[in-house]
């Protein structure tokens, strides 16, 4: 066994995507075949664009969708295997700040209510005056002021309603932080204040966090380790500085071209291979590289075969290419 | 033909020119100015980029021009296109301009396009509205439209019901109906902020080369300066419905005079920063427009704040040829 706050071996997750064909139910495979694991007080960043299943990758590690296969393992416990309760008092281990701030809160709550709902559920034997002086005491650790405790979602802007968010999931002391766009929806100013908060927030708490983002460059802000998926498979994994100085999959290449520098001389210096074509559908992926369709690279061998992850350099690559795509010297 | 971050000459007269624009909505909850006192010029083949954050009034400025603002919404000031006054025109004489003049692109492909119509009726209705052509011509020139934004299969595209296209694809349609008249100025409203990162750069990269096609002067309305470096010859800077600073690209990425382009441009998540260091942030959050204050809207989060700032209005003053801020400090360190 190993000890890793959580492992996720080979986990593959279906959707019904409705109509049946000759009686067989058509199944989209949100997400396929991914392995990782991560350490106490590590960062991974999951990056991808819209349906890489990466917010379902998230569910999966909640438990709030069945896998069709492998197994999610918290603290040496298989999830799948936990009874009801059991399972419940695990999900104290591991909370959620969601993408969207405003949406994601009970506008009928006040924002000391909000916070103080999770230690309701989970330590219920706590009295009022206990559970109050914990609600203020992390308000402040979120950058909240005491002045805000009785103030209703509508009544605070983006950032406010975000650091709330971000209160209610670390009120339970959770060893992980699952946090699924926790940005996107925040104005630039706002933006960076969010991401330094979680920042420090991580170190002094000593959290592992998951940062699910479309947004590579707060990836790389955040992140120790970053995985690309793409159309629910994993197309490269690896440290983060190793990832942006040499990206080893045609996909993350392409990620990175596709992110504006705000620099204008290097911006007009520099030569996009922007990617053709459009999403396949992910009820009918294509064969092999899943990724084929869209690459620059393709060969005959990409249609017939599935790349295996496997390591390149100090990275893990799903491409049987790359070595030739990429020929970074080895450093 | 003009190139990125260099103006064209300003000998010609401008296709736009926007003079003491103000935009007020009048709210339950009191008067609220959106747009305070506005002014900017576009020439022909020229991209001004209007950056501000949600309740910067940037949105305001594309639709009290195109007469678009709700119905508590009344805008004053001038607004001429090619020489002429059309800020407030009934809506008769205005269509005269929209489409043909002046087009916008809005920001959600989705919820702009009519759900239950096909693409190509969709296209072709715009045409019609603005031009005498026949049926047949106008779904001609749909078709031609949709090559032109580079979608694949024009044709089965014309009969496509808009949920059977992707995102991308949806906004590349949002653009042949913006074209399909062949107007002069586009004005595009976060074009590519819905969307994922690989078709976002698609995107910018159509719209660079439809406005050297067709010799647009464009008005790209955006909150992202990354998008800016790439794209935009000027660029205007608005926070609190007003004109923080506009300059040429390069000034404003390199040799900004004014504390909110500073602190926009720290802020900005980047992946060619050498090491990895913390983001700095702007403190403070965003002005409450129902309360405005007397003098600099961005004061409360300014590091530069001296006295004058709280009490008095910093006007719009040159820093250079093309190069304006409204800031009191007469040289940022």
């Amino acid at each position: 066994m190993s000890g890793s706050l959580l492992e996720l071996r080979d986990v593959a997750v279906e959707y019904d995507a409705g109509g049946a064909i000759l009686g067989r139910r058509r199944k989209l495979r949100a997400v396929d075949g991914v392995t990782f694991e991560l350490d106490r007080g590590a960062t991974l960043g999951i990056v991808g664009e819209s349906g890489c299943g990466k917010s379902t990758l998230a569910r999966a590690i909640l438990g709030l969708v069945p896998l069709a296969r492998g197994a999610v393992i918290l603290n040496g416990e298989d999830l799948a295997a936990l009874k009801r309760r059991a399972l419940r008092a695990r999900r104290k281990t591991v909370q959620l700040v969601f993408q969207d701030p405003l949406g994601s809160l009970d506008p009928r709550m006040t924002a000391g209510e909000i916070i103080a709902e999770p230690l309701g559920t989970f330590y219920p034997a706590l009295d009022k005056t206990q559970r109050t002086e914990q609600v203020r005491a992390m308000m402040g650790a979120v950058g909240l002021s005491p002045a805000q405790f009785n103030r209703y979602p509508h009544e605070l802007s983006g950032g406010q309603c975000q650091r709330i968010g971000i209160a209610r999931a670390l009120i339970v002391e959770p060893e992980l932080l699952v946090c699924d766009e926790p940005v996107s929806a925040l104005d630039a100013s706002i933006q960076a204040q969010i991401v330094n908060l979680l920042e420090s927030l991580q170190a002094s708490l000593g959290l592992a966090m998951l940062f699910i983002a479309h947004d590579l460059r707060i990836v790389r802000h955040l992140c120790d380790r970053v995985m690309v998926m793409y159309l629910g498979r994993v197309m490269e994994i690896a440290g983060s500085a190793e990832l942006f100085a040499r990206p080893r999959h045609p996909y993350t290449r392409a990620l990175l071209d596709a992110s504006p520098v705000p620099d204008p001389q290097r911006e007009r210096a520099r030569a996009r291979i922007p990617l053709a074509g459009e999403l396949p559908s992910a009820v009918d992926p294509p064969s092999g590289c899943v990724f084929r369709t869209r690459c620059p690279y393709a060969q005959d061998r990409c249609i017939r075969e599935v790349p295996a992850l496997r390591p390149v350099g100090a990275a893990f690559v799903a491409c049987h290419f790359t070595e030739e795509i990429f020929n970074y010297s080895i450093a | 033909m003009p190139v990125i971050g260099q103006s064209p000459q300003y000998s010609e007269q401008p296709l736009l020119e926007v003079r003491h624009l103000d935009v007020r909505f009048t709210t339950p909850e009191g008067e609220v100015k959106a747009v305070d006192d506005l002014e900017f010029s576009l020439v022909r083949g020229e991209t001004l980029g209007v950056v501000g954050e949600s309740g910067s009034g940037k949105t305001q400025v594309a639709h009290a021009m195109l007469g678009l603002l709700a119905e508590n919404g009344r805008a004053t000031g001038s607004v001429r296109f090619a020489g002429e006054e059309i800020l407030n025109l009934p809506a008769k004489r205005l269509n005269r301009i929209r489409g043909a003049g002046m087009a916008l692109v809005f920001q959600d492909p989705m919820t702009s396009l009519n759900p239950y119509l096909r693409i190509g009726p969709q296209l072709s209705e715009a045409l019609m509205a603005h031009e005498p052509v026949s049926g047949r011509q106008a779904r001609e020139a749909a078709c031609s439209m949709l090559d032109a934004v580079h979608l694949a299969h024009p044709r089965a595209c014309l009969r496509a019901y808009p949920h059977e296209l992707s995102g991308g694809m949806r906004q590349r349609v949002m653009i042949a109906m913006a074209l399909i008249c062949r107007p002069r100025v586009l004005i595009a409203d976060e074009p590519s902020t819905a969307l994922d990162a690989t078709v976002q750069a698609r995107i910018l990269e159509l719209l660079s080369e439809l406005k050297r096609e067709f010799e647009l002067a464009m008005l790209l309305i955006t909150h992202d300066l990354g998008v800016v470096a790439g794209t935009c010859d000027r660029v205007l800077i608005m926070y609190g419905g007003r004109t923080m600073e506009e300059a040429a690209v390069d000034d404003i990425f390199y040799r900004s005079q004014h504390p909110y382009t500073r602190g926009l441009l720290g802020a900005l998540p980047r992946l060619d920063a050498a090491g990895v260091s913390r983001m700095a942030a702007i403190p403070g959050q965003p002005p409450s427009l129902l309360e405005p204050q007397p003098g600099c809207p961005f004061e409360k989060r300014c590091d530069y704040r001296f006295e004058p700032c709280k009490h008095q209005r910093p006007p719009l003053e040159n820093v250079s040829a093309g190069h304006r801020k409204a800031c009191h400090h007469e040289k940022l360190p």
